[in-house]
């Protein structure tokens, strides 16, 4: 479910969820969107604060006031920490300051859907390769692949955007924060990338990470 | 020296010159006048003697007593023919007082008994010393009183009367374009002053107007930037990863997705400077300089590793400042970063904490930089495209509304150092 008012940004994160084979409903207003959320219930929720009608914050609350489980992401124009604390206070989960890399959403609409549903371990898979997520283990063919932090966290972000291509200002600001982005400098993902390459391919794991020249990398089968 | 001062002393000076010119004048033209009266009593007296002499011949032969204020003395005729009623000052030793004293002597001739005489008469005292004082004095104390009566006309009068004058020196004496409103002048009477009055007021408004005008412009251009900005990225991100496209139109794309990119950073950095600019940071928050370095630091490690980069911190002793702490950290962020950016790799940076401060330095590749153009929004010394040049420009804005100094010094050991100080 998507709330924002600017139908560009509705549209454009409809077709990029809908590649992701999630199902979209939009509203455009505060009146519309508080109908669909007291109607039905979604998995998640993609909140802008600045809404005609009304403020974002508001729907949040009536939300709680429901004791429905709808996750929320606020996503919103405003990089104000003021913002950001009430909208987490008031029981969102996750605020994402436009703009933003939709490989950075899909990550996070990700891992709210995940831990809202707390049934089992979760795993994210891909031919023969497989991250537990709650143990922070990459597995080959069940044997386990030997990652540091960091590469782990580039792996888990490239799984979460698989066959997608994943942008190295995106993969930055999502391993080392955003003041990284403007440091412009992203060679040094590169050898990250290089090591976690060569651990996939010793460990005869049927993923590869290729570089898109120009753009990033983008995880694909074999 | 002060306005009331300067005229004070200015009157005074002219003051002081004209009286005493004046009383100059005033005692000649009052000498004058006292010897015209004694010379006239003096006459008038000759002829009273000369007739009572006439009747009384007597005491033409008689030796003049000295208690007398005239002398007689016979003389040939020959002798008398040649004088003529002269007046003259002379100096006539008196007993009383056992010195001479400034006399005026009539000395003139008169027949009588068929023979000759010269008469001198001597008039009373004339104490041109004594003259001279009294008049000083008089003319010392007019000065005293006109003096006072300028004093007391400066502070009551000519201090009421540049009153809105020093009270608009004082306000735009404190008027900070962006910080101050403009205040609407008081009333006076006096048609310069509020002529002076208006019109400045007329310029700071404008001159707040455009300012105030020119700071939202900014601020609304980079807001209204920012979301066709994320959605142009964001779009080309998707047309990126449709199937349709082929090799070589990707790595087009992501050119273009970085130079919007760039163009998005710019936009961020300038709404970050207006931000600060209008105060929206509450300096309310003790910043601990220590521990923000060393998160900033642990922040950039995988970059200042990559880079090669030695960091040389040492904490003398830990700076703890009133500011806003989301703004200290940028500073220390965009100092380090700085730092780490504009070095080659295998540099060093030096980061030397202490109480009230801390300097950065970090060898560089790069010359001295101009220290009044660098915290200029920006400003590149270098073709490096990467950066924003707005950097320096923020860190300056944040040192600005927080208080505290920051200079730059290309320092005896080559290296760039920039030193903040509260």
């Amino acid at each position: 479910m998507i709330i924002e008012d600017e139908p560009e940004m509705q549209a454009l994160i409809k077709q990029f969820l809908e590649e992701e084979n999630y199902t979209i409903e939009t509203a455009c207003d505060f009146v519309s969107g508080l109908d669909k959320i007291v109607s039905y219930d979604y998995d998640c929720i993609l909140l802008d604060i600045m809404l005609p009608g009304g403020n974002g914050l508001e729907l949040l609350d009536e939300l709680k006031k429901l004791n429905k489980a709808d996750s929320v992401i606020i996503i919103s124009a405003k990089d104000s920490i003021d913002d950001k604390v009430k909208g987490l206070g008031l029981g969102a989960d996750d605020y994402l300051t436009k703009p933003f890399h939709l490989a950075e959403l899909n990550a996070r609409i990700k891992s709210v859907i995940r831990r809202k549903k707390m049934d089992g371990r979760q795993f994210l898979e891909m031919e023969n390769l497989k991250v537990d997520l709650d143990e922070r283990l990459a597995l080959v063919n069940n044997q386990p692949l030997e990652l540091n932090r960091k590469e782990l966290d580039i792996l888990i972000f490239l799984l979460m955007n698989k066959n997608r291509i994943t942008r190295k200002a995106a993969i930055a600001e999502n391993i080392w924060g955003d003041y990284i982005d403007q440091a412009n400098d992203f060679d040094f993902i590169y050898s990250q990338i290089k090591n976690l390459r060569k651990k996939l391919r010793t460990h005869a794991a049927r993923v590869e990470i290729n570089t898109v020249y120009g753009m990033g990398y983008k995880l694909t089968s074999k | 020296m002060k306005l009331l001062n300067y005229t004070l002393f200015w009157l005074a000076v002219i003051l002081f010159v004209t009286i005493s010119a004046w009383s100059i004048f005033f005692y000649y033209q009052l000498l004058n006048q006292v010897k015209t009266t004694i010379d006239e009593g003096l006459a008038s007296y000759k002829i009273s003697l000369i007739t009572s002499l006439e009747n009384n011949p007597q005491l033409l032969t008689r030796e003049t007593p000295g208690n007398q204020n005239y002398f007689l003395r016979s003389i040939p005729d020959e002798e008398a023919l040649q004088i003529r009623d002269t007046y003259k000052d002379t100096l006539v030793y008196s007993e009383i007082r056992q010195e001479a004293e400034p006399r005026r002597v009539l000395t003139t001739a008169f027949a009588a008994e068929d023979s000759f005489y010269e008469l001198k008469i001597v008039s009373q005292e004339v104490d041109r010393r004594e003259l001279i004082a009294k008049i000083a004095g008089l003319v010392l104390w007019l000065f005293l009183f006109m003096l006072i009566a300028i004093l007391a006309v400066n502070n009551f009068v000519l201090k009421k009367t540049w009153k809105p004058f020093y009270n608009l020196l004082a306000y735009l004496r404190n008027f900070r374009l962006g910080e101050s409103a403009p205040q609407q002048p008081e009333k006076t009477k006096i048609s310069e002053f509020s002529d002076l009055n208006d019109t400045i007021y007329k310029l700071l408004n404008a001159n707040i107007e455009t300012y105030s005008s020119q700071k939202q412009f900014i601020e609304n251009a980079s807001h209204e930037l920012q979301t066709p900005l994320a959605i142009a990225i964001n779009k080309l991100e998707l047309l990126a990863g449709s199937a349709e496209l082929t090799e070589g139109h990707i790595p087009k794309i992501g050119n273009i997705i970085q130079m919007l990119q760039r163009l998005a950073e710019i936009n961020k950095s300038l709404l970050l400077i207006s931000k600060i600019e209008n105060k929206q940071f509450v300096n309310n928050e003790k910043a601990d300089f220590d521990e923000i370095f060393k998160q900033v630091l642990s922040d950039f490690a995988d970059y200042i590793e990559f880079r090669k980069i030695k960091i040389n911190y040492s904490l003398n002793s830990n700076w703890i400042y009133t500011m806003n702490r989301q703004l200290a950290e940028i500073l220390v962020r965009n100092l380090v970063k700085n730092t780490v950016f504009h070095n080659y790799k295998g540099g060093e940076v030096f980061i030397d904490l202490y109480s009230g401060g801390f300097t950065i330095e970090n060898t560089s590749a790069e010359p001295a930089l101009d220290p009044e153009e660098l915290f200029k929004r920006f400003n590149k010394n270098n073709n490096k495209t990467e950066s924003t040049g707005l950097g320096l420009a923020i860190v300056k804005a944040i040192a600005n509304v927080s208080g505290c100094s920051i200079s730059y010094r290309y320092n005896k050991q080559n290296r760039h150092e920039f030193i903040i100080s509260s």
